[in-house]
């Protein structure tokens, strides 16, 4: 019998022990003889594997964590994080660990596919790599011929740094302004466009803040980046030195994971967490608690003020008018005294920072209400001020390169986007996150031909769609859908060309600290492993198509290759003369504390010298990328962009497009609909960061390992009030209808008494192991703020019936 | 502080005078850079921090032994040596070696660091820049007088170098136009011009901004300015003073970067004078030239090769270190430090004991003998009292 050294170590029962400790195991086998017949005999040619371990960047979930592969063989065999990368300073979620059996998946695609029969019927035929591209070449290159390239449009879902900058350059080279986001988007951008004049998500100098009072925001569960919550609650450091942990409050519907983990967790009634807030200005305003300095330098609309219109009501005065700490206390259900208490604790800090979350923001007054808990930092001066919220920058890439544009793509681009954004945040851009939805609705709705090619990029929307049915009949009216996905899902199913993307662990790419994190931050994500034979990545089959197409849109996409476009756009970071390659913790901090007294300590280089680019682009790849830990705490007007110079509590632009009679902060006077005959419960979906991305069939690890109860896991389940459920005849684990006036899915009963009892929590991203799904948004009642475009999650009626 | 008639004559100069060569620029006995590194590598910062970065065990090194010189930093390593090794015995720290290179580098190191002083203080330095009437003449933000030039362009730094630098180079100007205002010259102490930098940078009209970051001051660049700026000539080649002009040694005690510049400019008023009387012109400044110049200066204090032979030998003797490597009888238990190579240089003798205190250590205590400490300059005085024995073997 001969066995080579795979099946020998699959006969031992798993490749769990490649590279460990081989010649012992073997050893130990050498007596050819056992009860169970006989055992191989070590072969002269086993030899412990080699083993190395590789810096890159998490690609499955926004946070984008450095991590760091163990390759043994070749093969990745374990993830872990990088104790380099600044924001996740070593830390991983289970997600990010779990990328070993996405890279293993046996359903994963290697090689683009060619729709053999109608569309959704699963028969296709293979096509090459160059067949792919020129195809695609083909298209492309005939609608522009025609002189009609803005009738092709890119709906992208998770896209990260630069693939994302060089999807829109292609676009915008090749003349369409049609690319749409369909990503989650909680509108914390939307509060700092309209009160601040800033474009940006909000950055939280969380490592420094001593309270943090979270308003709904999953800042342990789902946010923009967990670790870095985690790391600034935990910061070992800074216990040990005596320094008292900070203060992390959190005020939900639910007891959630995040108010476990909090060292406060306050119940509030849905929808009211913005009453609760204004409840705070009023004492901190009654109590002379606010910093008065800082809103007489920096802050409009706090008083009262009269222009041509009139005279106008300040905040000052519509708060105190509106939120008695009594009527408060009624309204939210929390006691004066805590909401007292709160209000001077938040005062005395001494840095103190408000977060607003999703179940905040998403809802039709969304924006209003994340104003709401965002004038606390603004009234007491915690903005750009360590410990308080930050405006963060991109790291200083170059250019990818200069776009030229032909007359066609000067055409194709007068026409704008087919889908309208809304005025304020992410919803209002080119890479609106409800953009998805507007595309959609703007392709079945518009003359047929509107969209010729649509491009799917890690975007499924006939599975994570709020509506779904509508993407269904935009896909119908475009004659090629090409999906660049490495699995089959729901939207792929009914593509016309697939060419699947490399994975994660195969590809060059680059990965920003999301934009949570006050400072820049650069991973590099460097392939892992070796990728499929001649397989290319989507964004090496993009330069191709640019270079294929030839002309101007060749010319501003001029790179050969991924690995090339980031080592040139590195050249900005170099030529920055700050920040540094990932370093240690001292090394970080060291730069920090020479930036701050302004000086550059040269990159990270080693002594005697930086050796040139060349020598700094190793570094960086071979640390995991690039950061300044600086923040420049003095340049106060990053946060005062608006047309007035200062931060604006009662935001101009906001007033203008609400009802003559309203105000920003009326809240409390607004009479909530009573829940429809027939649903009495309110739902409630949230993230879990584990599951949310829907690709749970994908990584078996994540659906067996117990999500947020223990004896919950492998089905998606819904919790339910005790008492509530056994009203309705419901035990623990029933299996369960969720239904709304919009649909309905499957899930098991959990009991939950950290449940309210008119409400269901669903959480979102899940799936039945067969692949049903169980998308708590489907069933979502249609309703979305007008000013920030983002779906409501918080206003639809549900009833459970046993399934 | 420096003599004001000491620092009158530090540009006074209109020949050049000898350059010192490299090997006697104090500041290229050690690379500060590899120190740091040395620093890490070697799991000092495992007990010691700088700036509060790094070990609690032992001091932080960006502050203990402020205004020492290499030599004094030796000494203090040295003294602080038993309780270092009991400590890390308990927690299983291997004793770090480090060669001579090395050891220059670390001490290097941490002399160089306290050149960098704490971040000003923006409320303190609008107190500043209001009290000592910066207000009434430049403009920062929307407040501020017209008379010079408004300051905002100024809060791209982040290091007050470059203002002092600024206010250096229009100095005479600025100086004439306060006298004739009839407005006091203004003097910086300590952080006031870290703070008012600070101020300016929060009150800035340029907001939103990139901020400016500068190379950390090189002692070397700032040799070669001191020698082409004709200091020599009153200050002599390696800042040690002539009839004509003070040793500059002292003028860097225990400063920073901002603080040394405070200094300079206070002095500028009268140099103006002085060097107007010679027909001097006045030096300017550009880019990064006086942080290297300051930086040149603060290393000047780095390296005393010069020692009191005298004491060193009633060091040797008093503090026990005969007894051990040249006993007036018997055999020596340590080596005969008269034939040590380790002595011929100032590190190496220090590199040597730092190398063998864990075998010193034990023998010492087998002996019975009590630690040596070397205070104020007597690990100079020792060393220098060893090199003049100096024989090495053949």
């Amino acid at each position: 019998m001969s066995f080579d050294r795979r099946q020998f170590l699959f006969a031992l029962g798993g490749g769990v022990v490649a590279g460990a400790g081989l010649s012992e195991i073997a050893a130990g086998l050498a007596a050819p003889t056992g009860l169970l017949g006989p055992v191989p005999v070590p072969h002269p040619a086993w030899a412990p594997g080699v083993e190395q371990r590789v810096a890159s960047a998490c690609l499955v979930c926004p946070s984008r964590c450095g991590i760091r592969g163990r390759i043994v063989d070749g093969r990745l065999v374990r993830i872990d994080g990088n104790p380099l990368h600044p924001l996740s300073q070593g830390g991983l979620c289970p997600r990010g660990a779990a990328g070993v059996q996405m890279q293993y998946s046996p359903g994963r695609l290697t090689a683009p596919l060619l729709r053999a029969g109608p569309r959704g019927a699963g028969r296709w035929r293979p096509l090459s790599w160059d067949g792919a591209v020129s195809l695609l070449v083909e298209r492309l290159g005939r609608l522009r011929a025609a002189g009609g390239p803005q009738a092709a449009a890119v709906l992208a879902g998770y896209c990260a740094g630069s693939m994302e900058d060089l999807w829109r350059q292609f676009l915008r080279a090749y003349g369409s302004a049609n690319y749409a986001a369909d990503a989650y988007a909680d509108g914390g951008d939307a509060v700092m466009a309209a009160m601040h004049g800033v474009a940006r998500r909000p950055a939280y100098d969380l490592d420094r803040a001593t309270l943090v009072l979270s308003f709904g925001a999953p800042l342990f569960e789902a946010w923009w980046s967990p670790v870095q919550a985690a790391v600034a609650y935990g910061r070992t450091e800074r216990i040990r030195e005596g320094a008292p942990r900070p203060r992390f409050v959190q005020v939900d519907t639910r007891f959630s994971r995040t108010a476990a983990r909090s060292s406060e967790w306050i119940g509030v009634r849905p929808r009211t967490h913005a009453i609760l807030a204004l409840g705070i200005a009023y004492v901190l305003i009654r109590e002379a608690l606010v910093d008065a300095d800082f809103l007489a330098a920096h802050v409009s609309g706090y008083e009262d003020w009269s222009d041509a219109a009139g005279g106008h009501e300040g905040y000052r005065t519509a708060v105190l008018r509106r939120y008695r700490t009594e009527e408060v206390s009624a309204a939210t259900g929390v006691s004066v005294e805590r909401i007292v208490g709160l209000a001077r604790a938040f005062a005395a800090g001494p840095r103190s920072l408000a977060i607003c979350g999703p179940d905040v923001t998403l809802a039709p007054d969304g924006l209003l209400a994340g104003l709401a808990v965002h004038s606390l930092n603004v009234l007491v001066g915690s903005v750009s001020r360590p410990g308080g919220v930050l405006v963060g920058e991109d790291p200083p890439l170059a250019p990818i390169a200069a776009v030229t544009l032909d007359d066609v793509a000067r055409r194709g681009l007068a026409h704008g986007p087919l889908a309208a954004g809304a005025p304020f945040g992410e919803g209002g851009g080119e890479t609106g996150a409800e953009r998805g939805a507007a595309l959609a609705e703007a392709i079945a709705a518009r003359s047929p031909g509107s969209v010729q090619a649509l491009l799917l990029y890690y975007a499924n929307p006939l599975a994570s769609a709020t509506r779904p049915e509508r993407w269904a009949a935009a896909l119908a009216r475009v004659p090629l859908v090409v999906s660049f996905s490495p699995f089959h899902d729901e939207t792929t199913r009914q593509a016309d060309l697939i060419i699947p993307d490399l994975l994660p662990y195969e590809r060059w790419q680059d990965a920003p600290a999301p934009a949570s994190y006050p400072y820049p931050a650069w991973a590099v994500v460097r392939p892992l492993v070796a990728p499929p034979t001649g397989a290319l990545g989507t964004a090496d089959v993009l330069l191709a198509v640019a270079n294929r197409l030839g002309g101007t849109v060749a010319a501003s996409l001029p790179h050969p290759d991924m690995h090339a476009l980031l080592k040139a756009r590195a050249r900005g970071l170099f030529a920055a003369r700050r920040g540094m390659p990932f370093g240690d913790a001292f090394a970080t901090e060291y730069q920090r504390q020479m930036e701050e007294r302004g000086w550059w300590l040269g990159g990270g280089a080693p002594a005697g010298g930086g050796g040139g680019f060349d020598a700094f682009w190793t570094r960086v790849v071979e640390s995991g990328g690039w950061a300044d830990p600086f923040y420049d705490y003095t340049d106060g007007g990053r946060m005062r962009r608006t047309p007035s110079g200062r931060i604006e509590l009662m935001p101009a632009d906001v007033r203008r497009r609400l009802q003559p009679d309203a105000g920003p902060y009326d809240f409390i006077a607004r009479a909530e609909p009573p829940a429809p005959a027939g649903y009495p419960l309110r739902l409630q979906p949230y993230r879990v960061s584990t599951l949310a991305s829907g690709t749970i069939g994908l990584e078996p690890w994540l659906a067996e390992r117990p999500a947020l109860f223990p004896d919950v896991y492998w089905v998606p389940w819904v919790e339910v009030n005790p008492a509530t459920a056994r009203s309705l005849g419901l035990e623990d684990g029933a299996p369960a209808w969720v239904t709304s006036a919009h649909g309905r899915y499957r899930a098991r009963v959990k009991h939950f008494p950290g449940a309210a009892r008119d409400v269901v929590n669903a959480p979102y991203g899940l799936r039945h192991p067969d692949g049903e799904l169980a998308n708590p948004l489907q069933l979502l009642d249609g309703a979305a703020d007008p000013l920030t475009g983002l779906s409501s999650w918080a206003t639809t009626f549900v009833h459970l019936e046993r399934a | 502080m420096p003599g004001r008639a000491g620092l009158l004559a530090l540009l006074c100069a209109a020949a050049l005078a000898p350059v010192p060569a490299r090997g006697q620029v104090a500041g290229a006995s050690g690379d500060p850079a590899a120190g740091r590194g040395i620093f890490v590598e070697r799991g000092c910062v495992r007990c010691h921090a700088i700036w509060g970065n790094g070990g609690t065990l032992g001091p932080d090194l960006a502050t203990a032994g402020s205004g020492a010189s290499m030599q004094q930093l030796a000494g203090l390593l040295w003294n602080h040596t038993p309780r270092m090794m009991v400590a890390m015995r308990q927690r299983g720290y291997a004793w770090p070696a480090l060669s001579e290179p090395e050891l220059a580098d670390v001490i290097s190191y941490i002399y160089y660091v306290k050149l960098f002083g704490e971040p000003g203080d923006p409320d303190a330095g609008r107190q500043w820049f209001r009290d000592k009437r910066c207000v009434e003449c430049h403009q920062v933000g929307d407040a501020g007088g017209r008379v010079g030039a408004p300051l905002d362009g100024y809060a791209r730094y982040v290091a007050p170098i470059m203002l002092a630098q600024g206010m250096w180079d229009h100095g005479p100007a600025m100086q004439a136009a306060q006298q004739a205002r009839g407005v006091p010259i203004p003097a910086f102490e300590g952080r006031e011009m870290a703070d008012i930098q600070a101020y300016i940078r929060r009150a800035s009209a340029q907001s939103p901004r990139q901020a400016v970051l500068l190379e950390p001051p090189q002692p070397e660049r700032g040799r070669r300015l001191f020698a082409a700026k004709g200091c020599p000539r009153c200050h002599g080649p390696e800042g040690r003073g002539t009839a004509a002009g003070p040793d500059l040694r002292a003028a860097t005690l225990n400063l920073s970067v901002s603080q040394i510049a405070g200094v300079l400019w206070n002095h500028s008023f009268q140099m103006v004078a002085r060097m107007r009387q010679h027909g001097v012109g006045f030096p300017q400044f550009a880019g990064n030239d006086m942080a290297d110049l300051i930086a040149y200066l603060y290393f000047l204090r780095f390296n005393d090769p010069d020692g009191d032979r005298a004491n060193g030998a009633r060091i040797f003797r008093d503090k026990g270190c005969a007894g051990c490597h040249r006993p007036a009888h018997g055999p020596p238990v340590g080596p005969d430090l008269a034939r040590s190579a380790a002595v011929t240089t100032p590190l190496g003798l220090v590199a040597a004991m730092w190398n063998h205190a864990p075998a010193m250590f034990s023998a010492m205590q087998g002996h019975a003998v009590a630690w040596p400490r070397f205070e104020g300059n007597e690990m100079r005085d020792l060393a220098f009292y060893l090199r003049s024995l100096a024989r090495p073997a053949r």
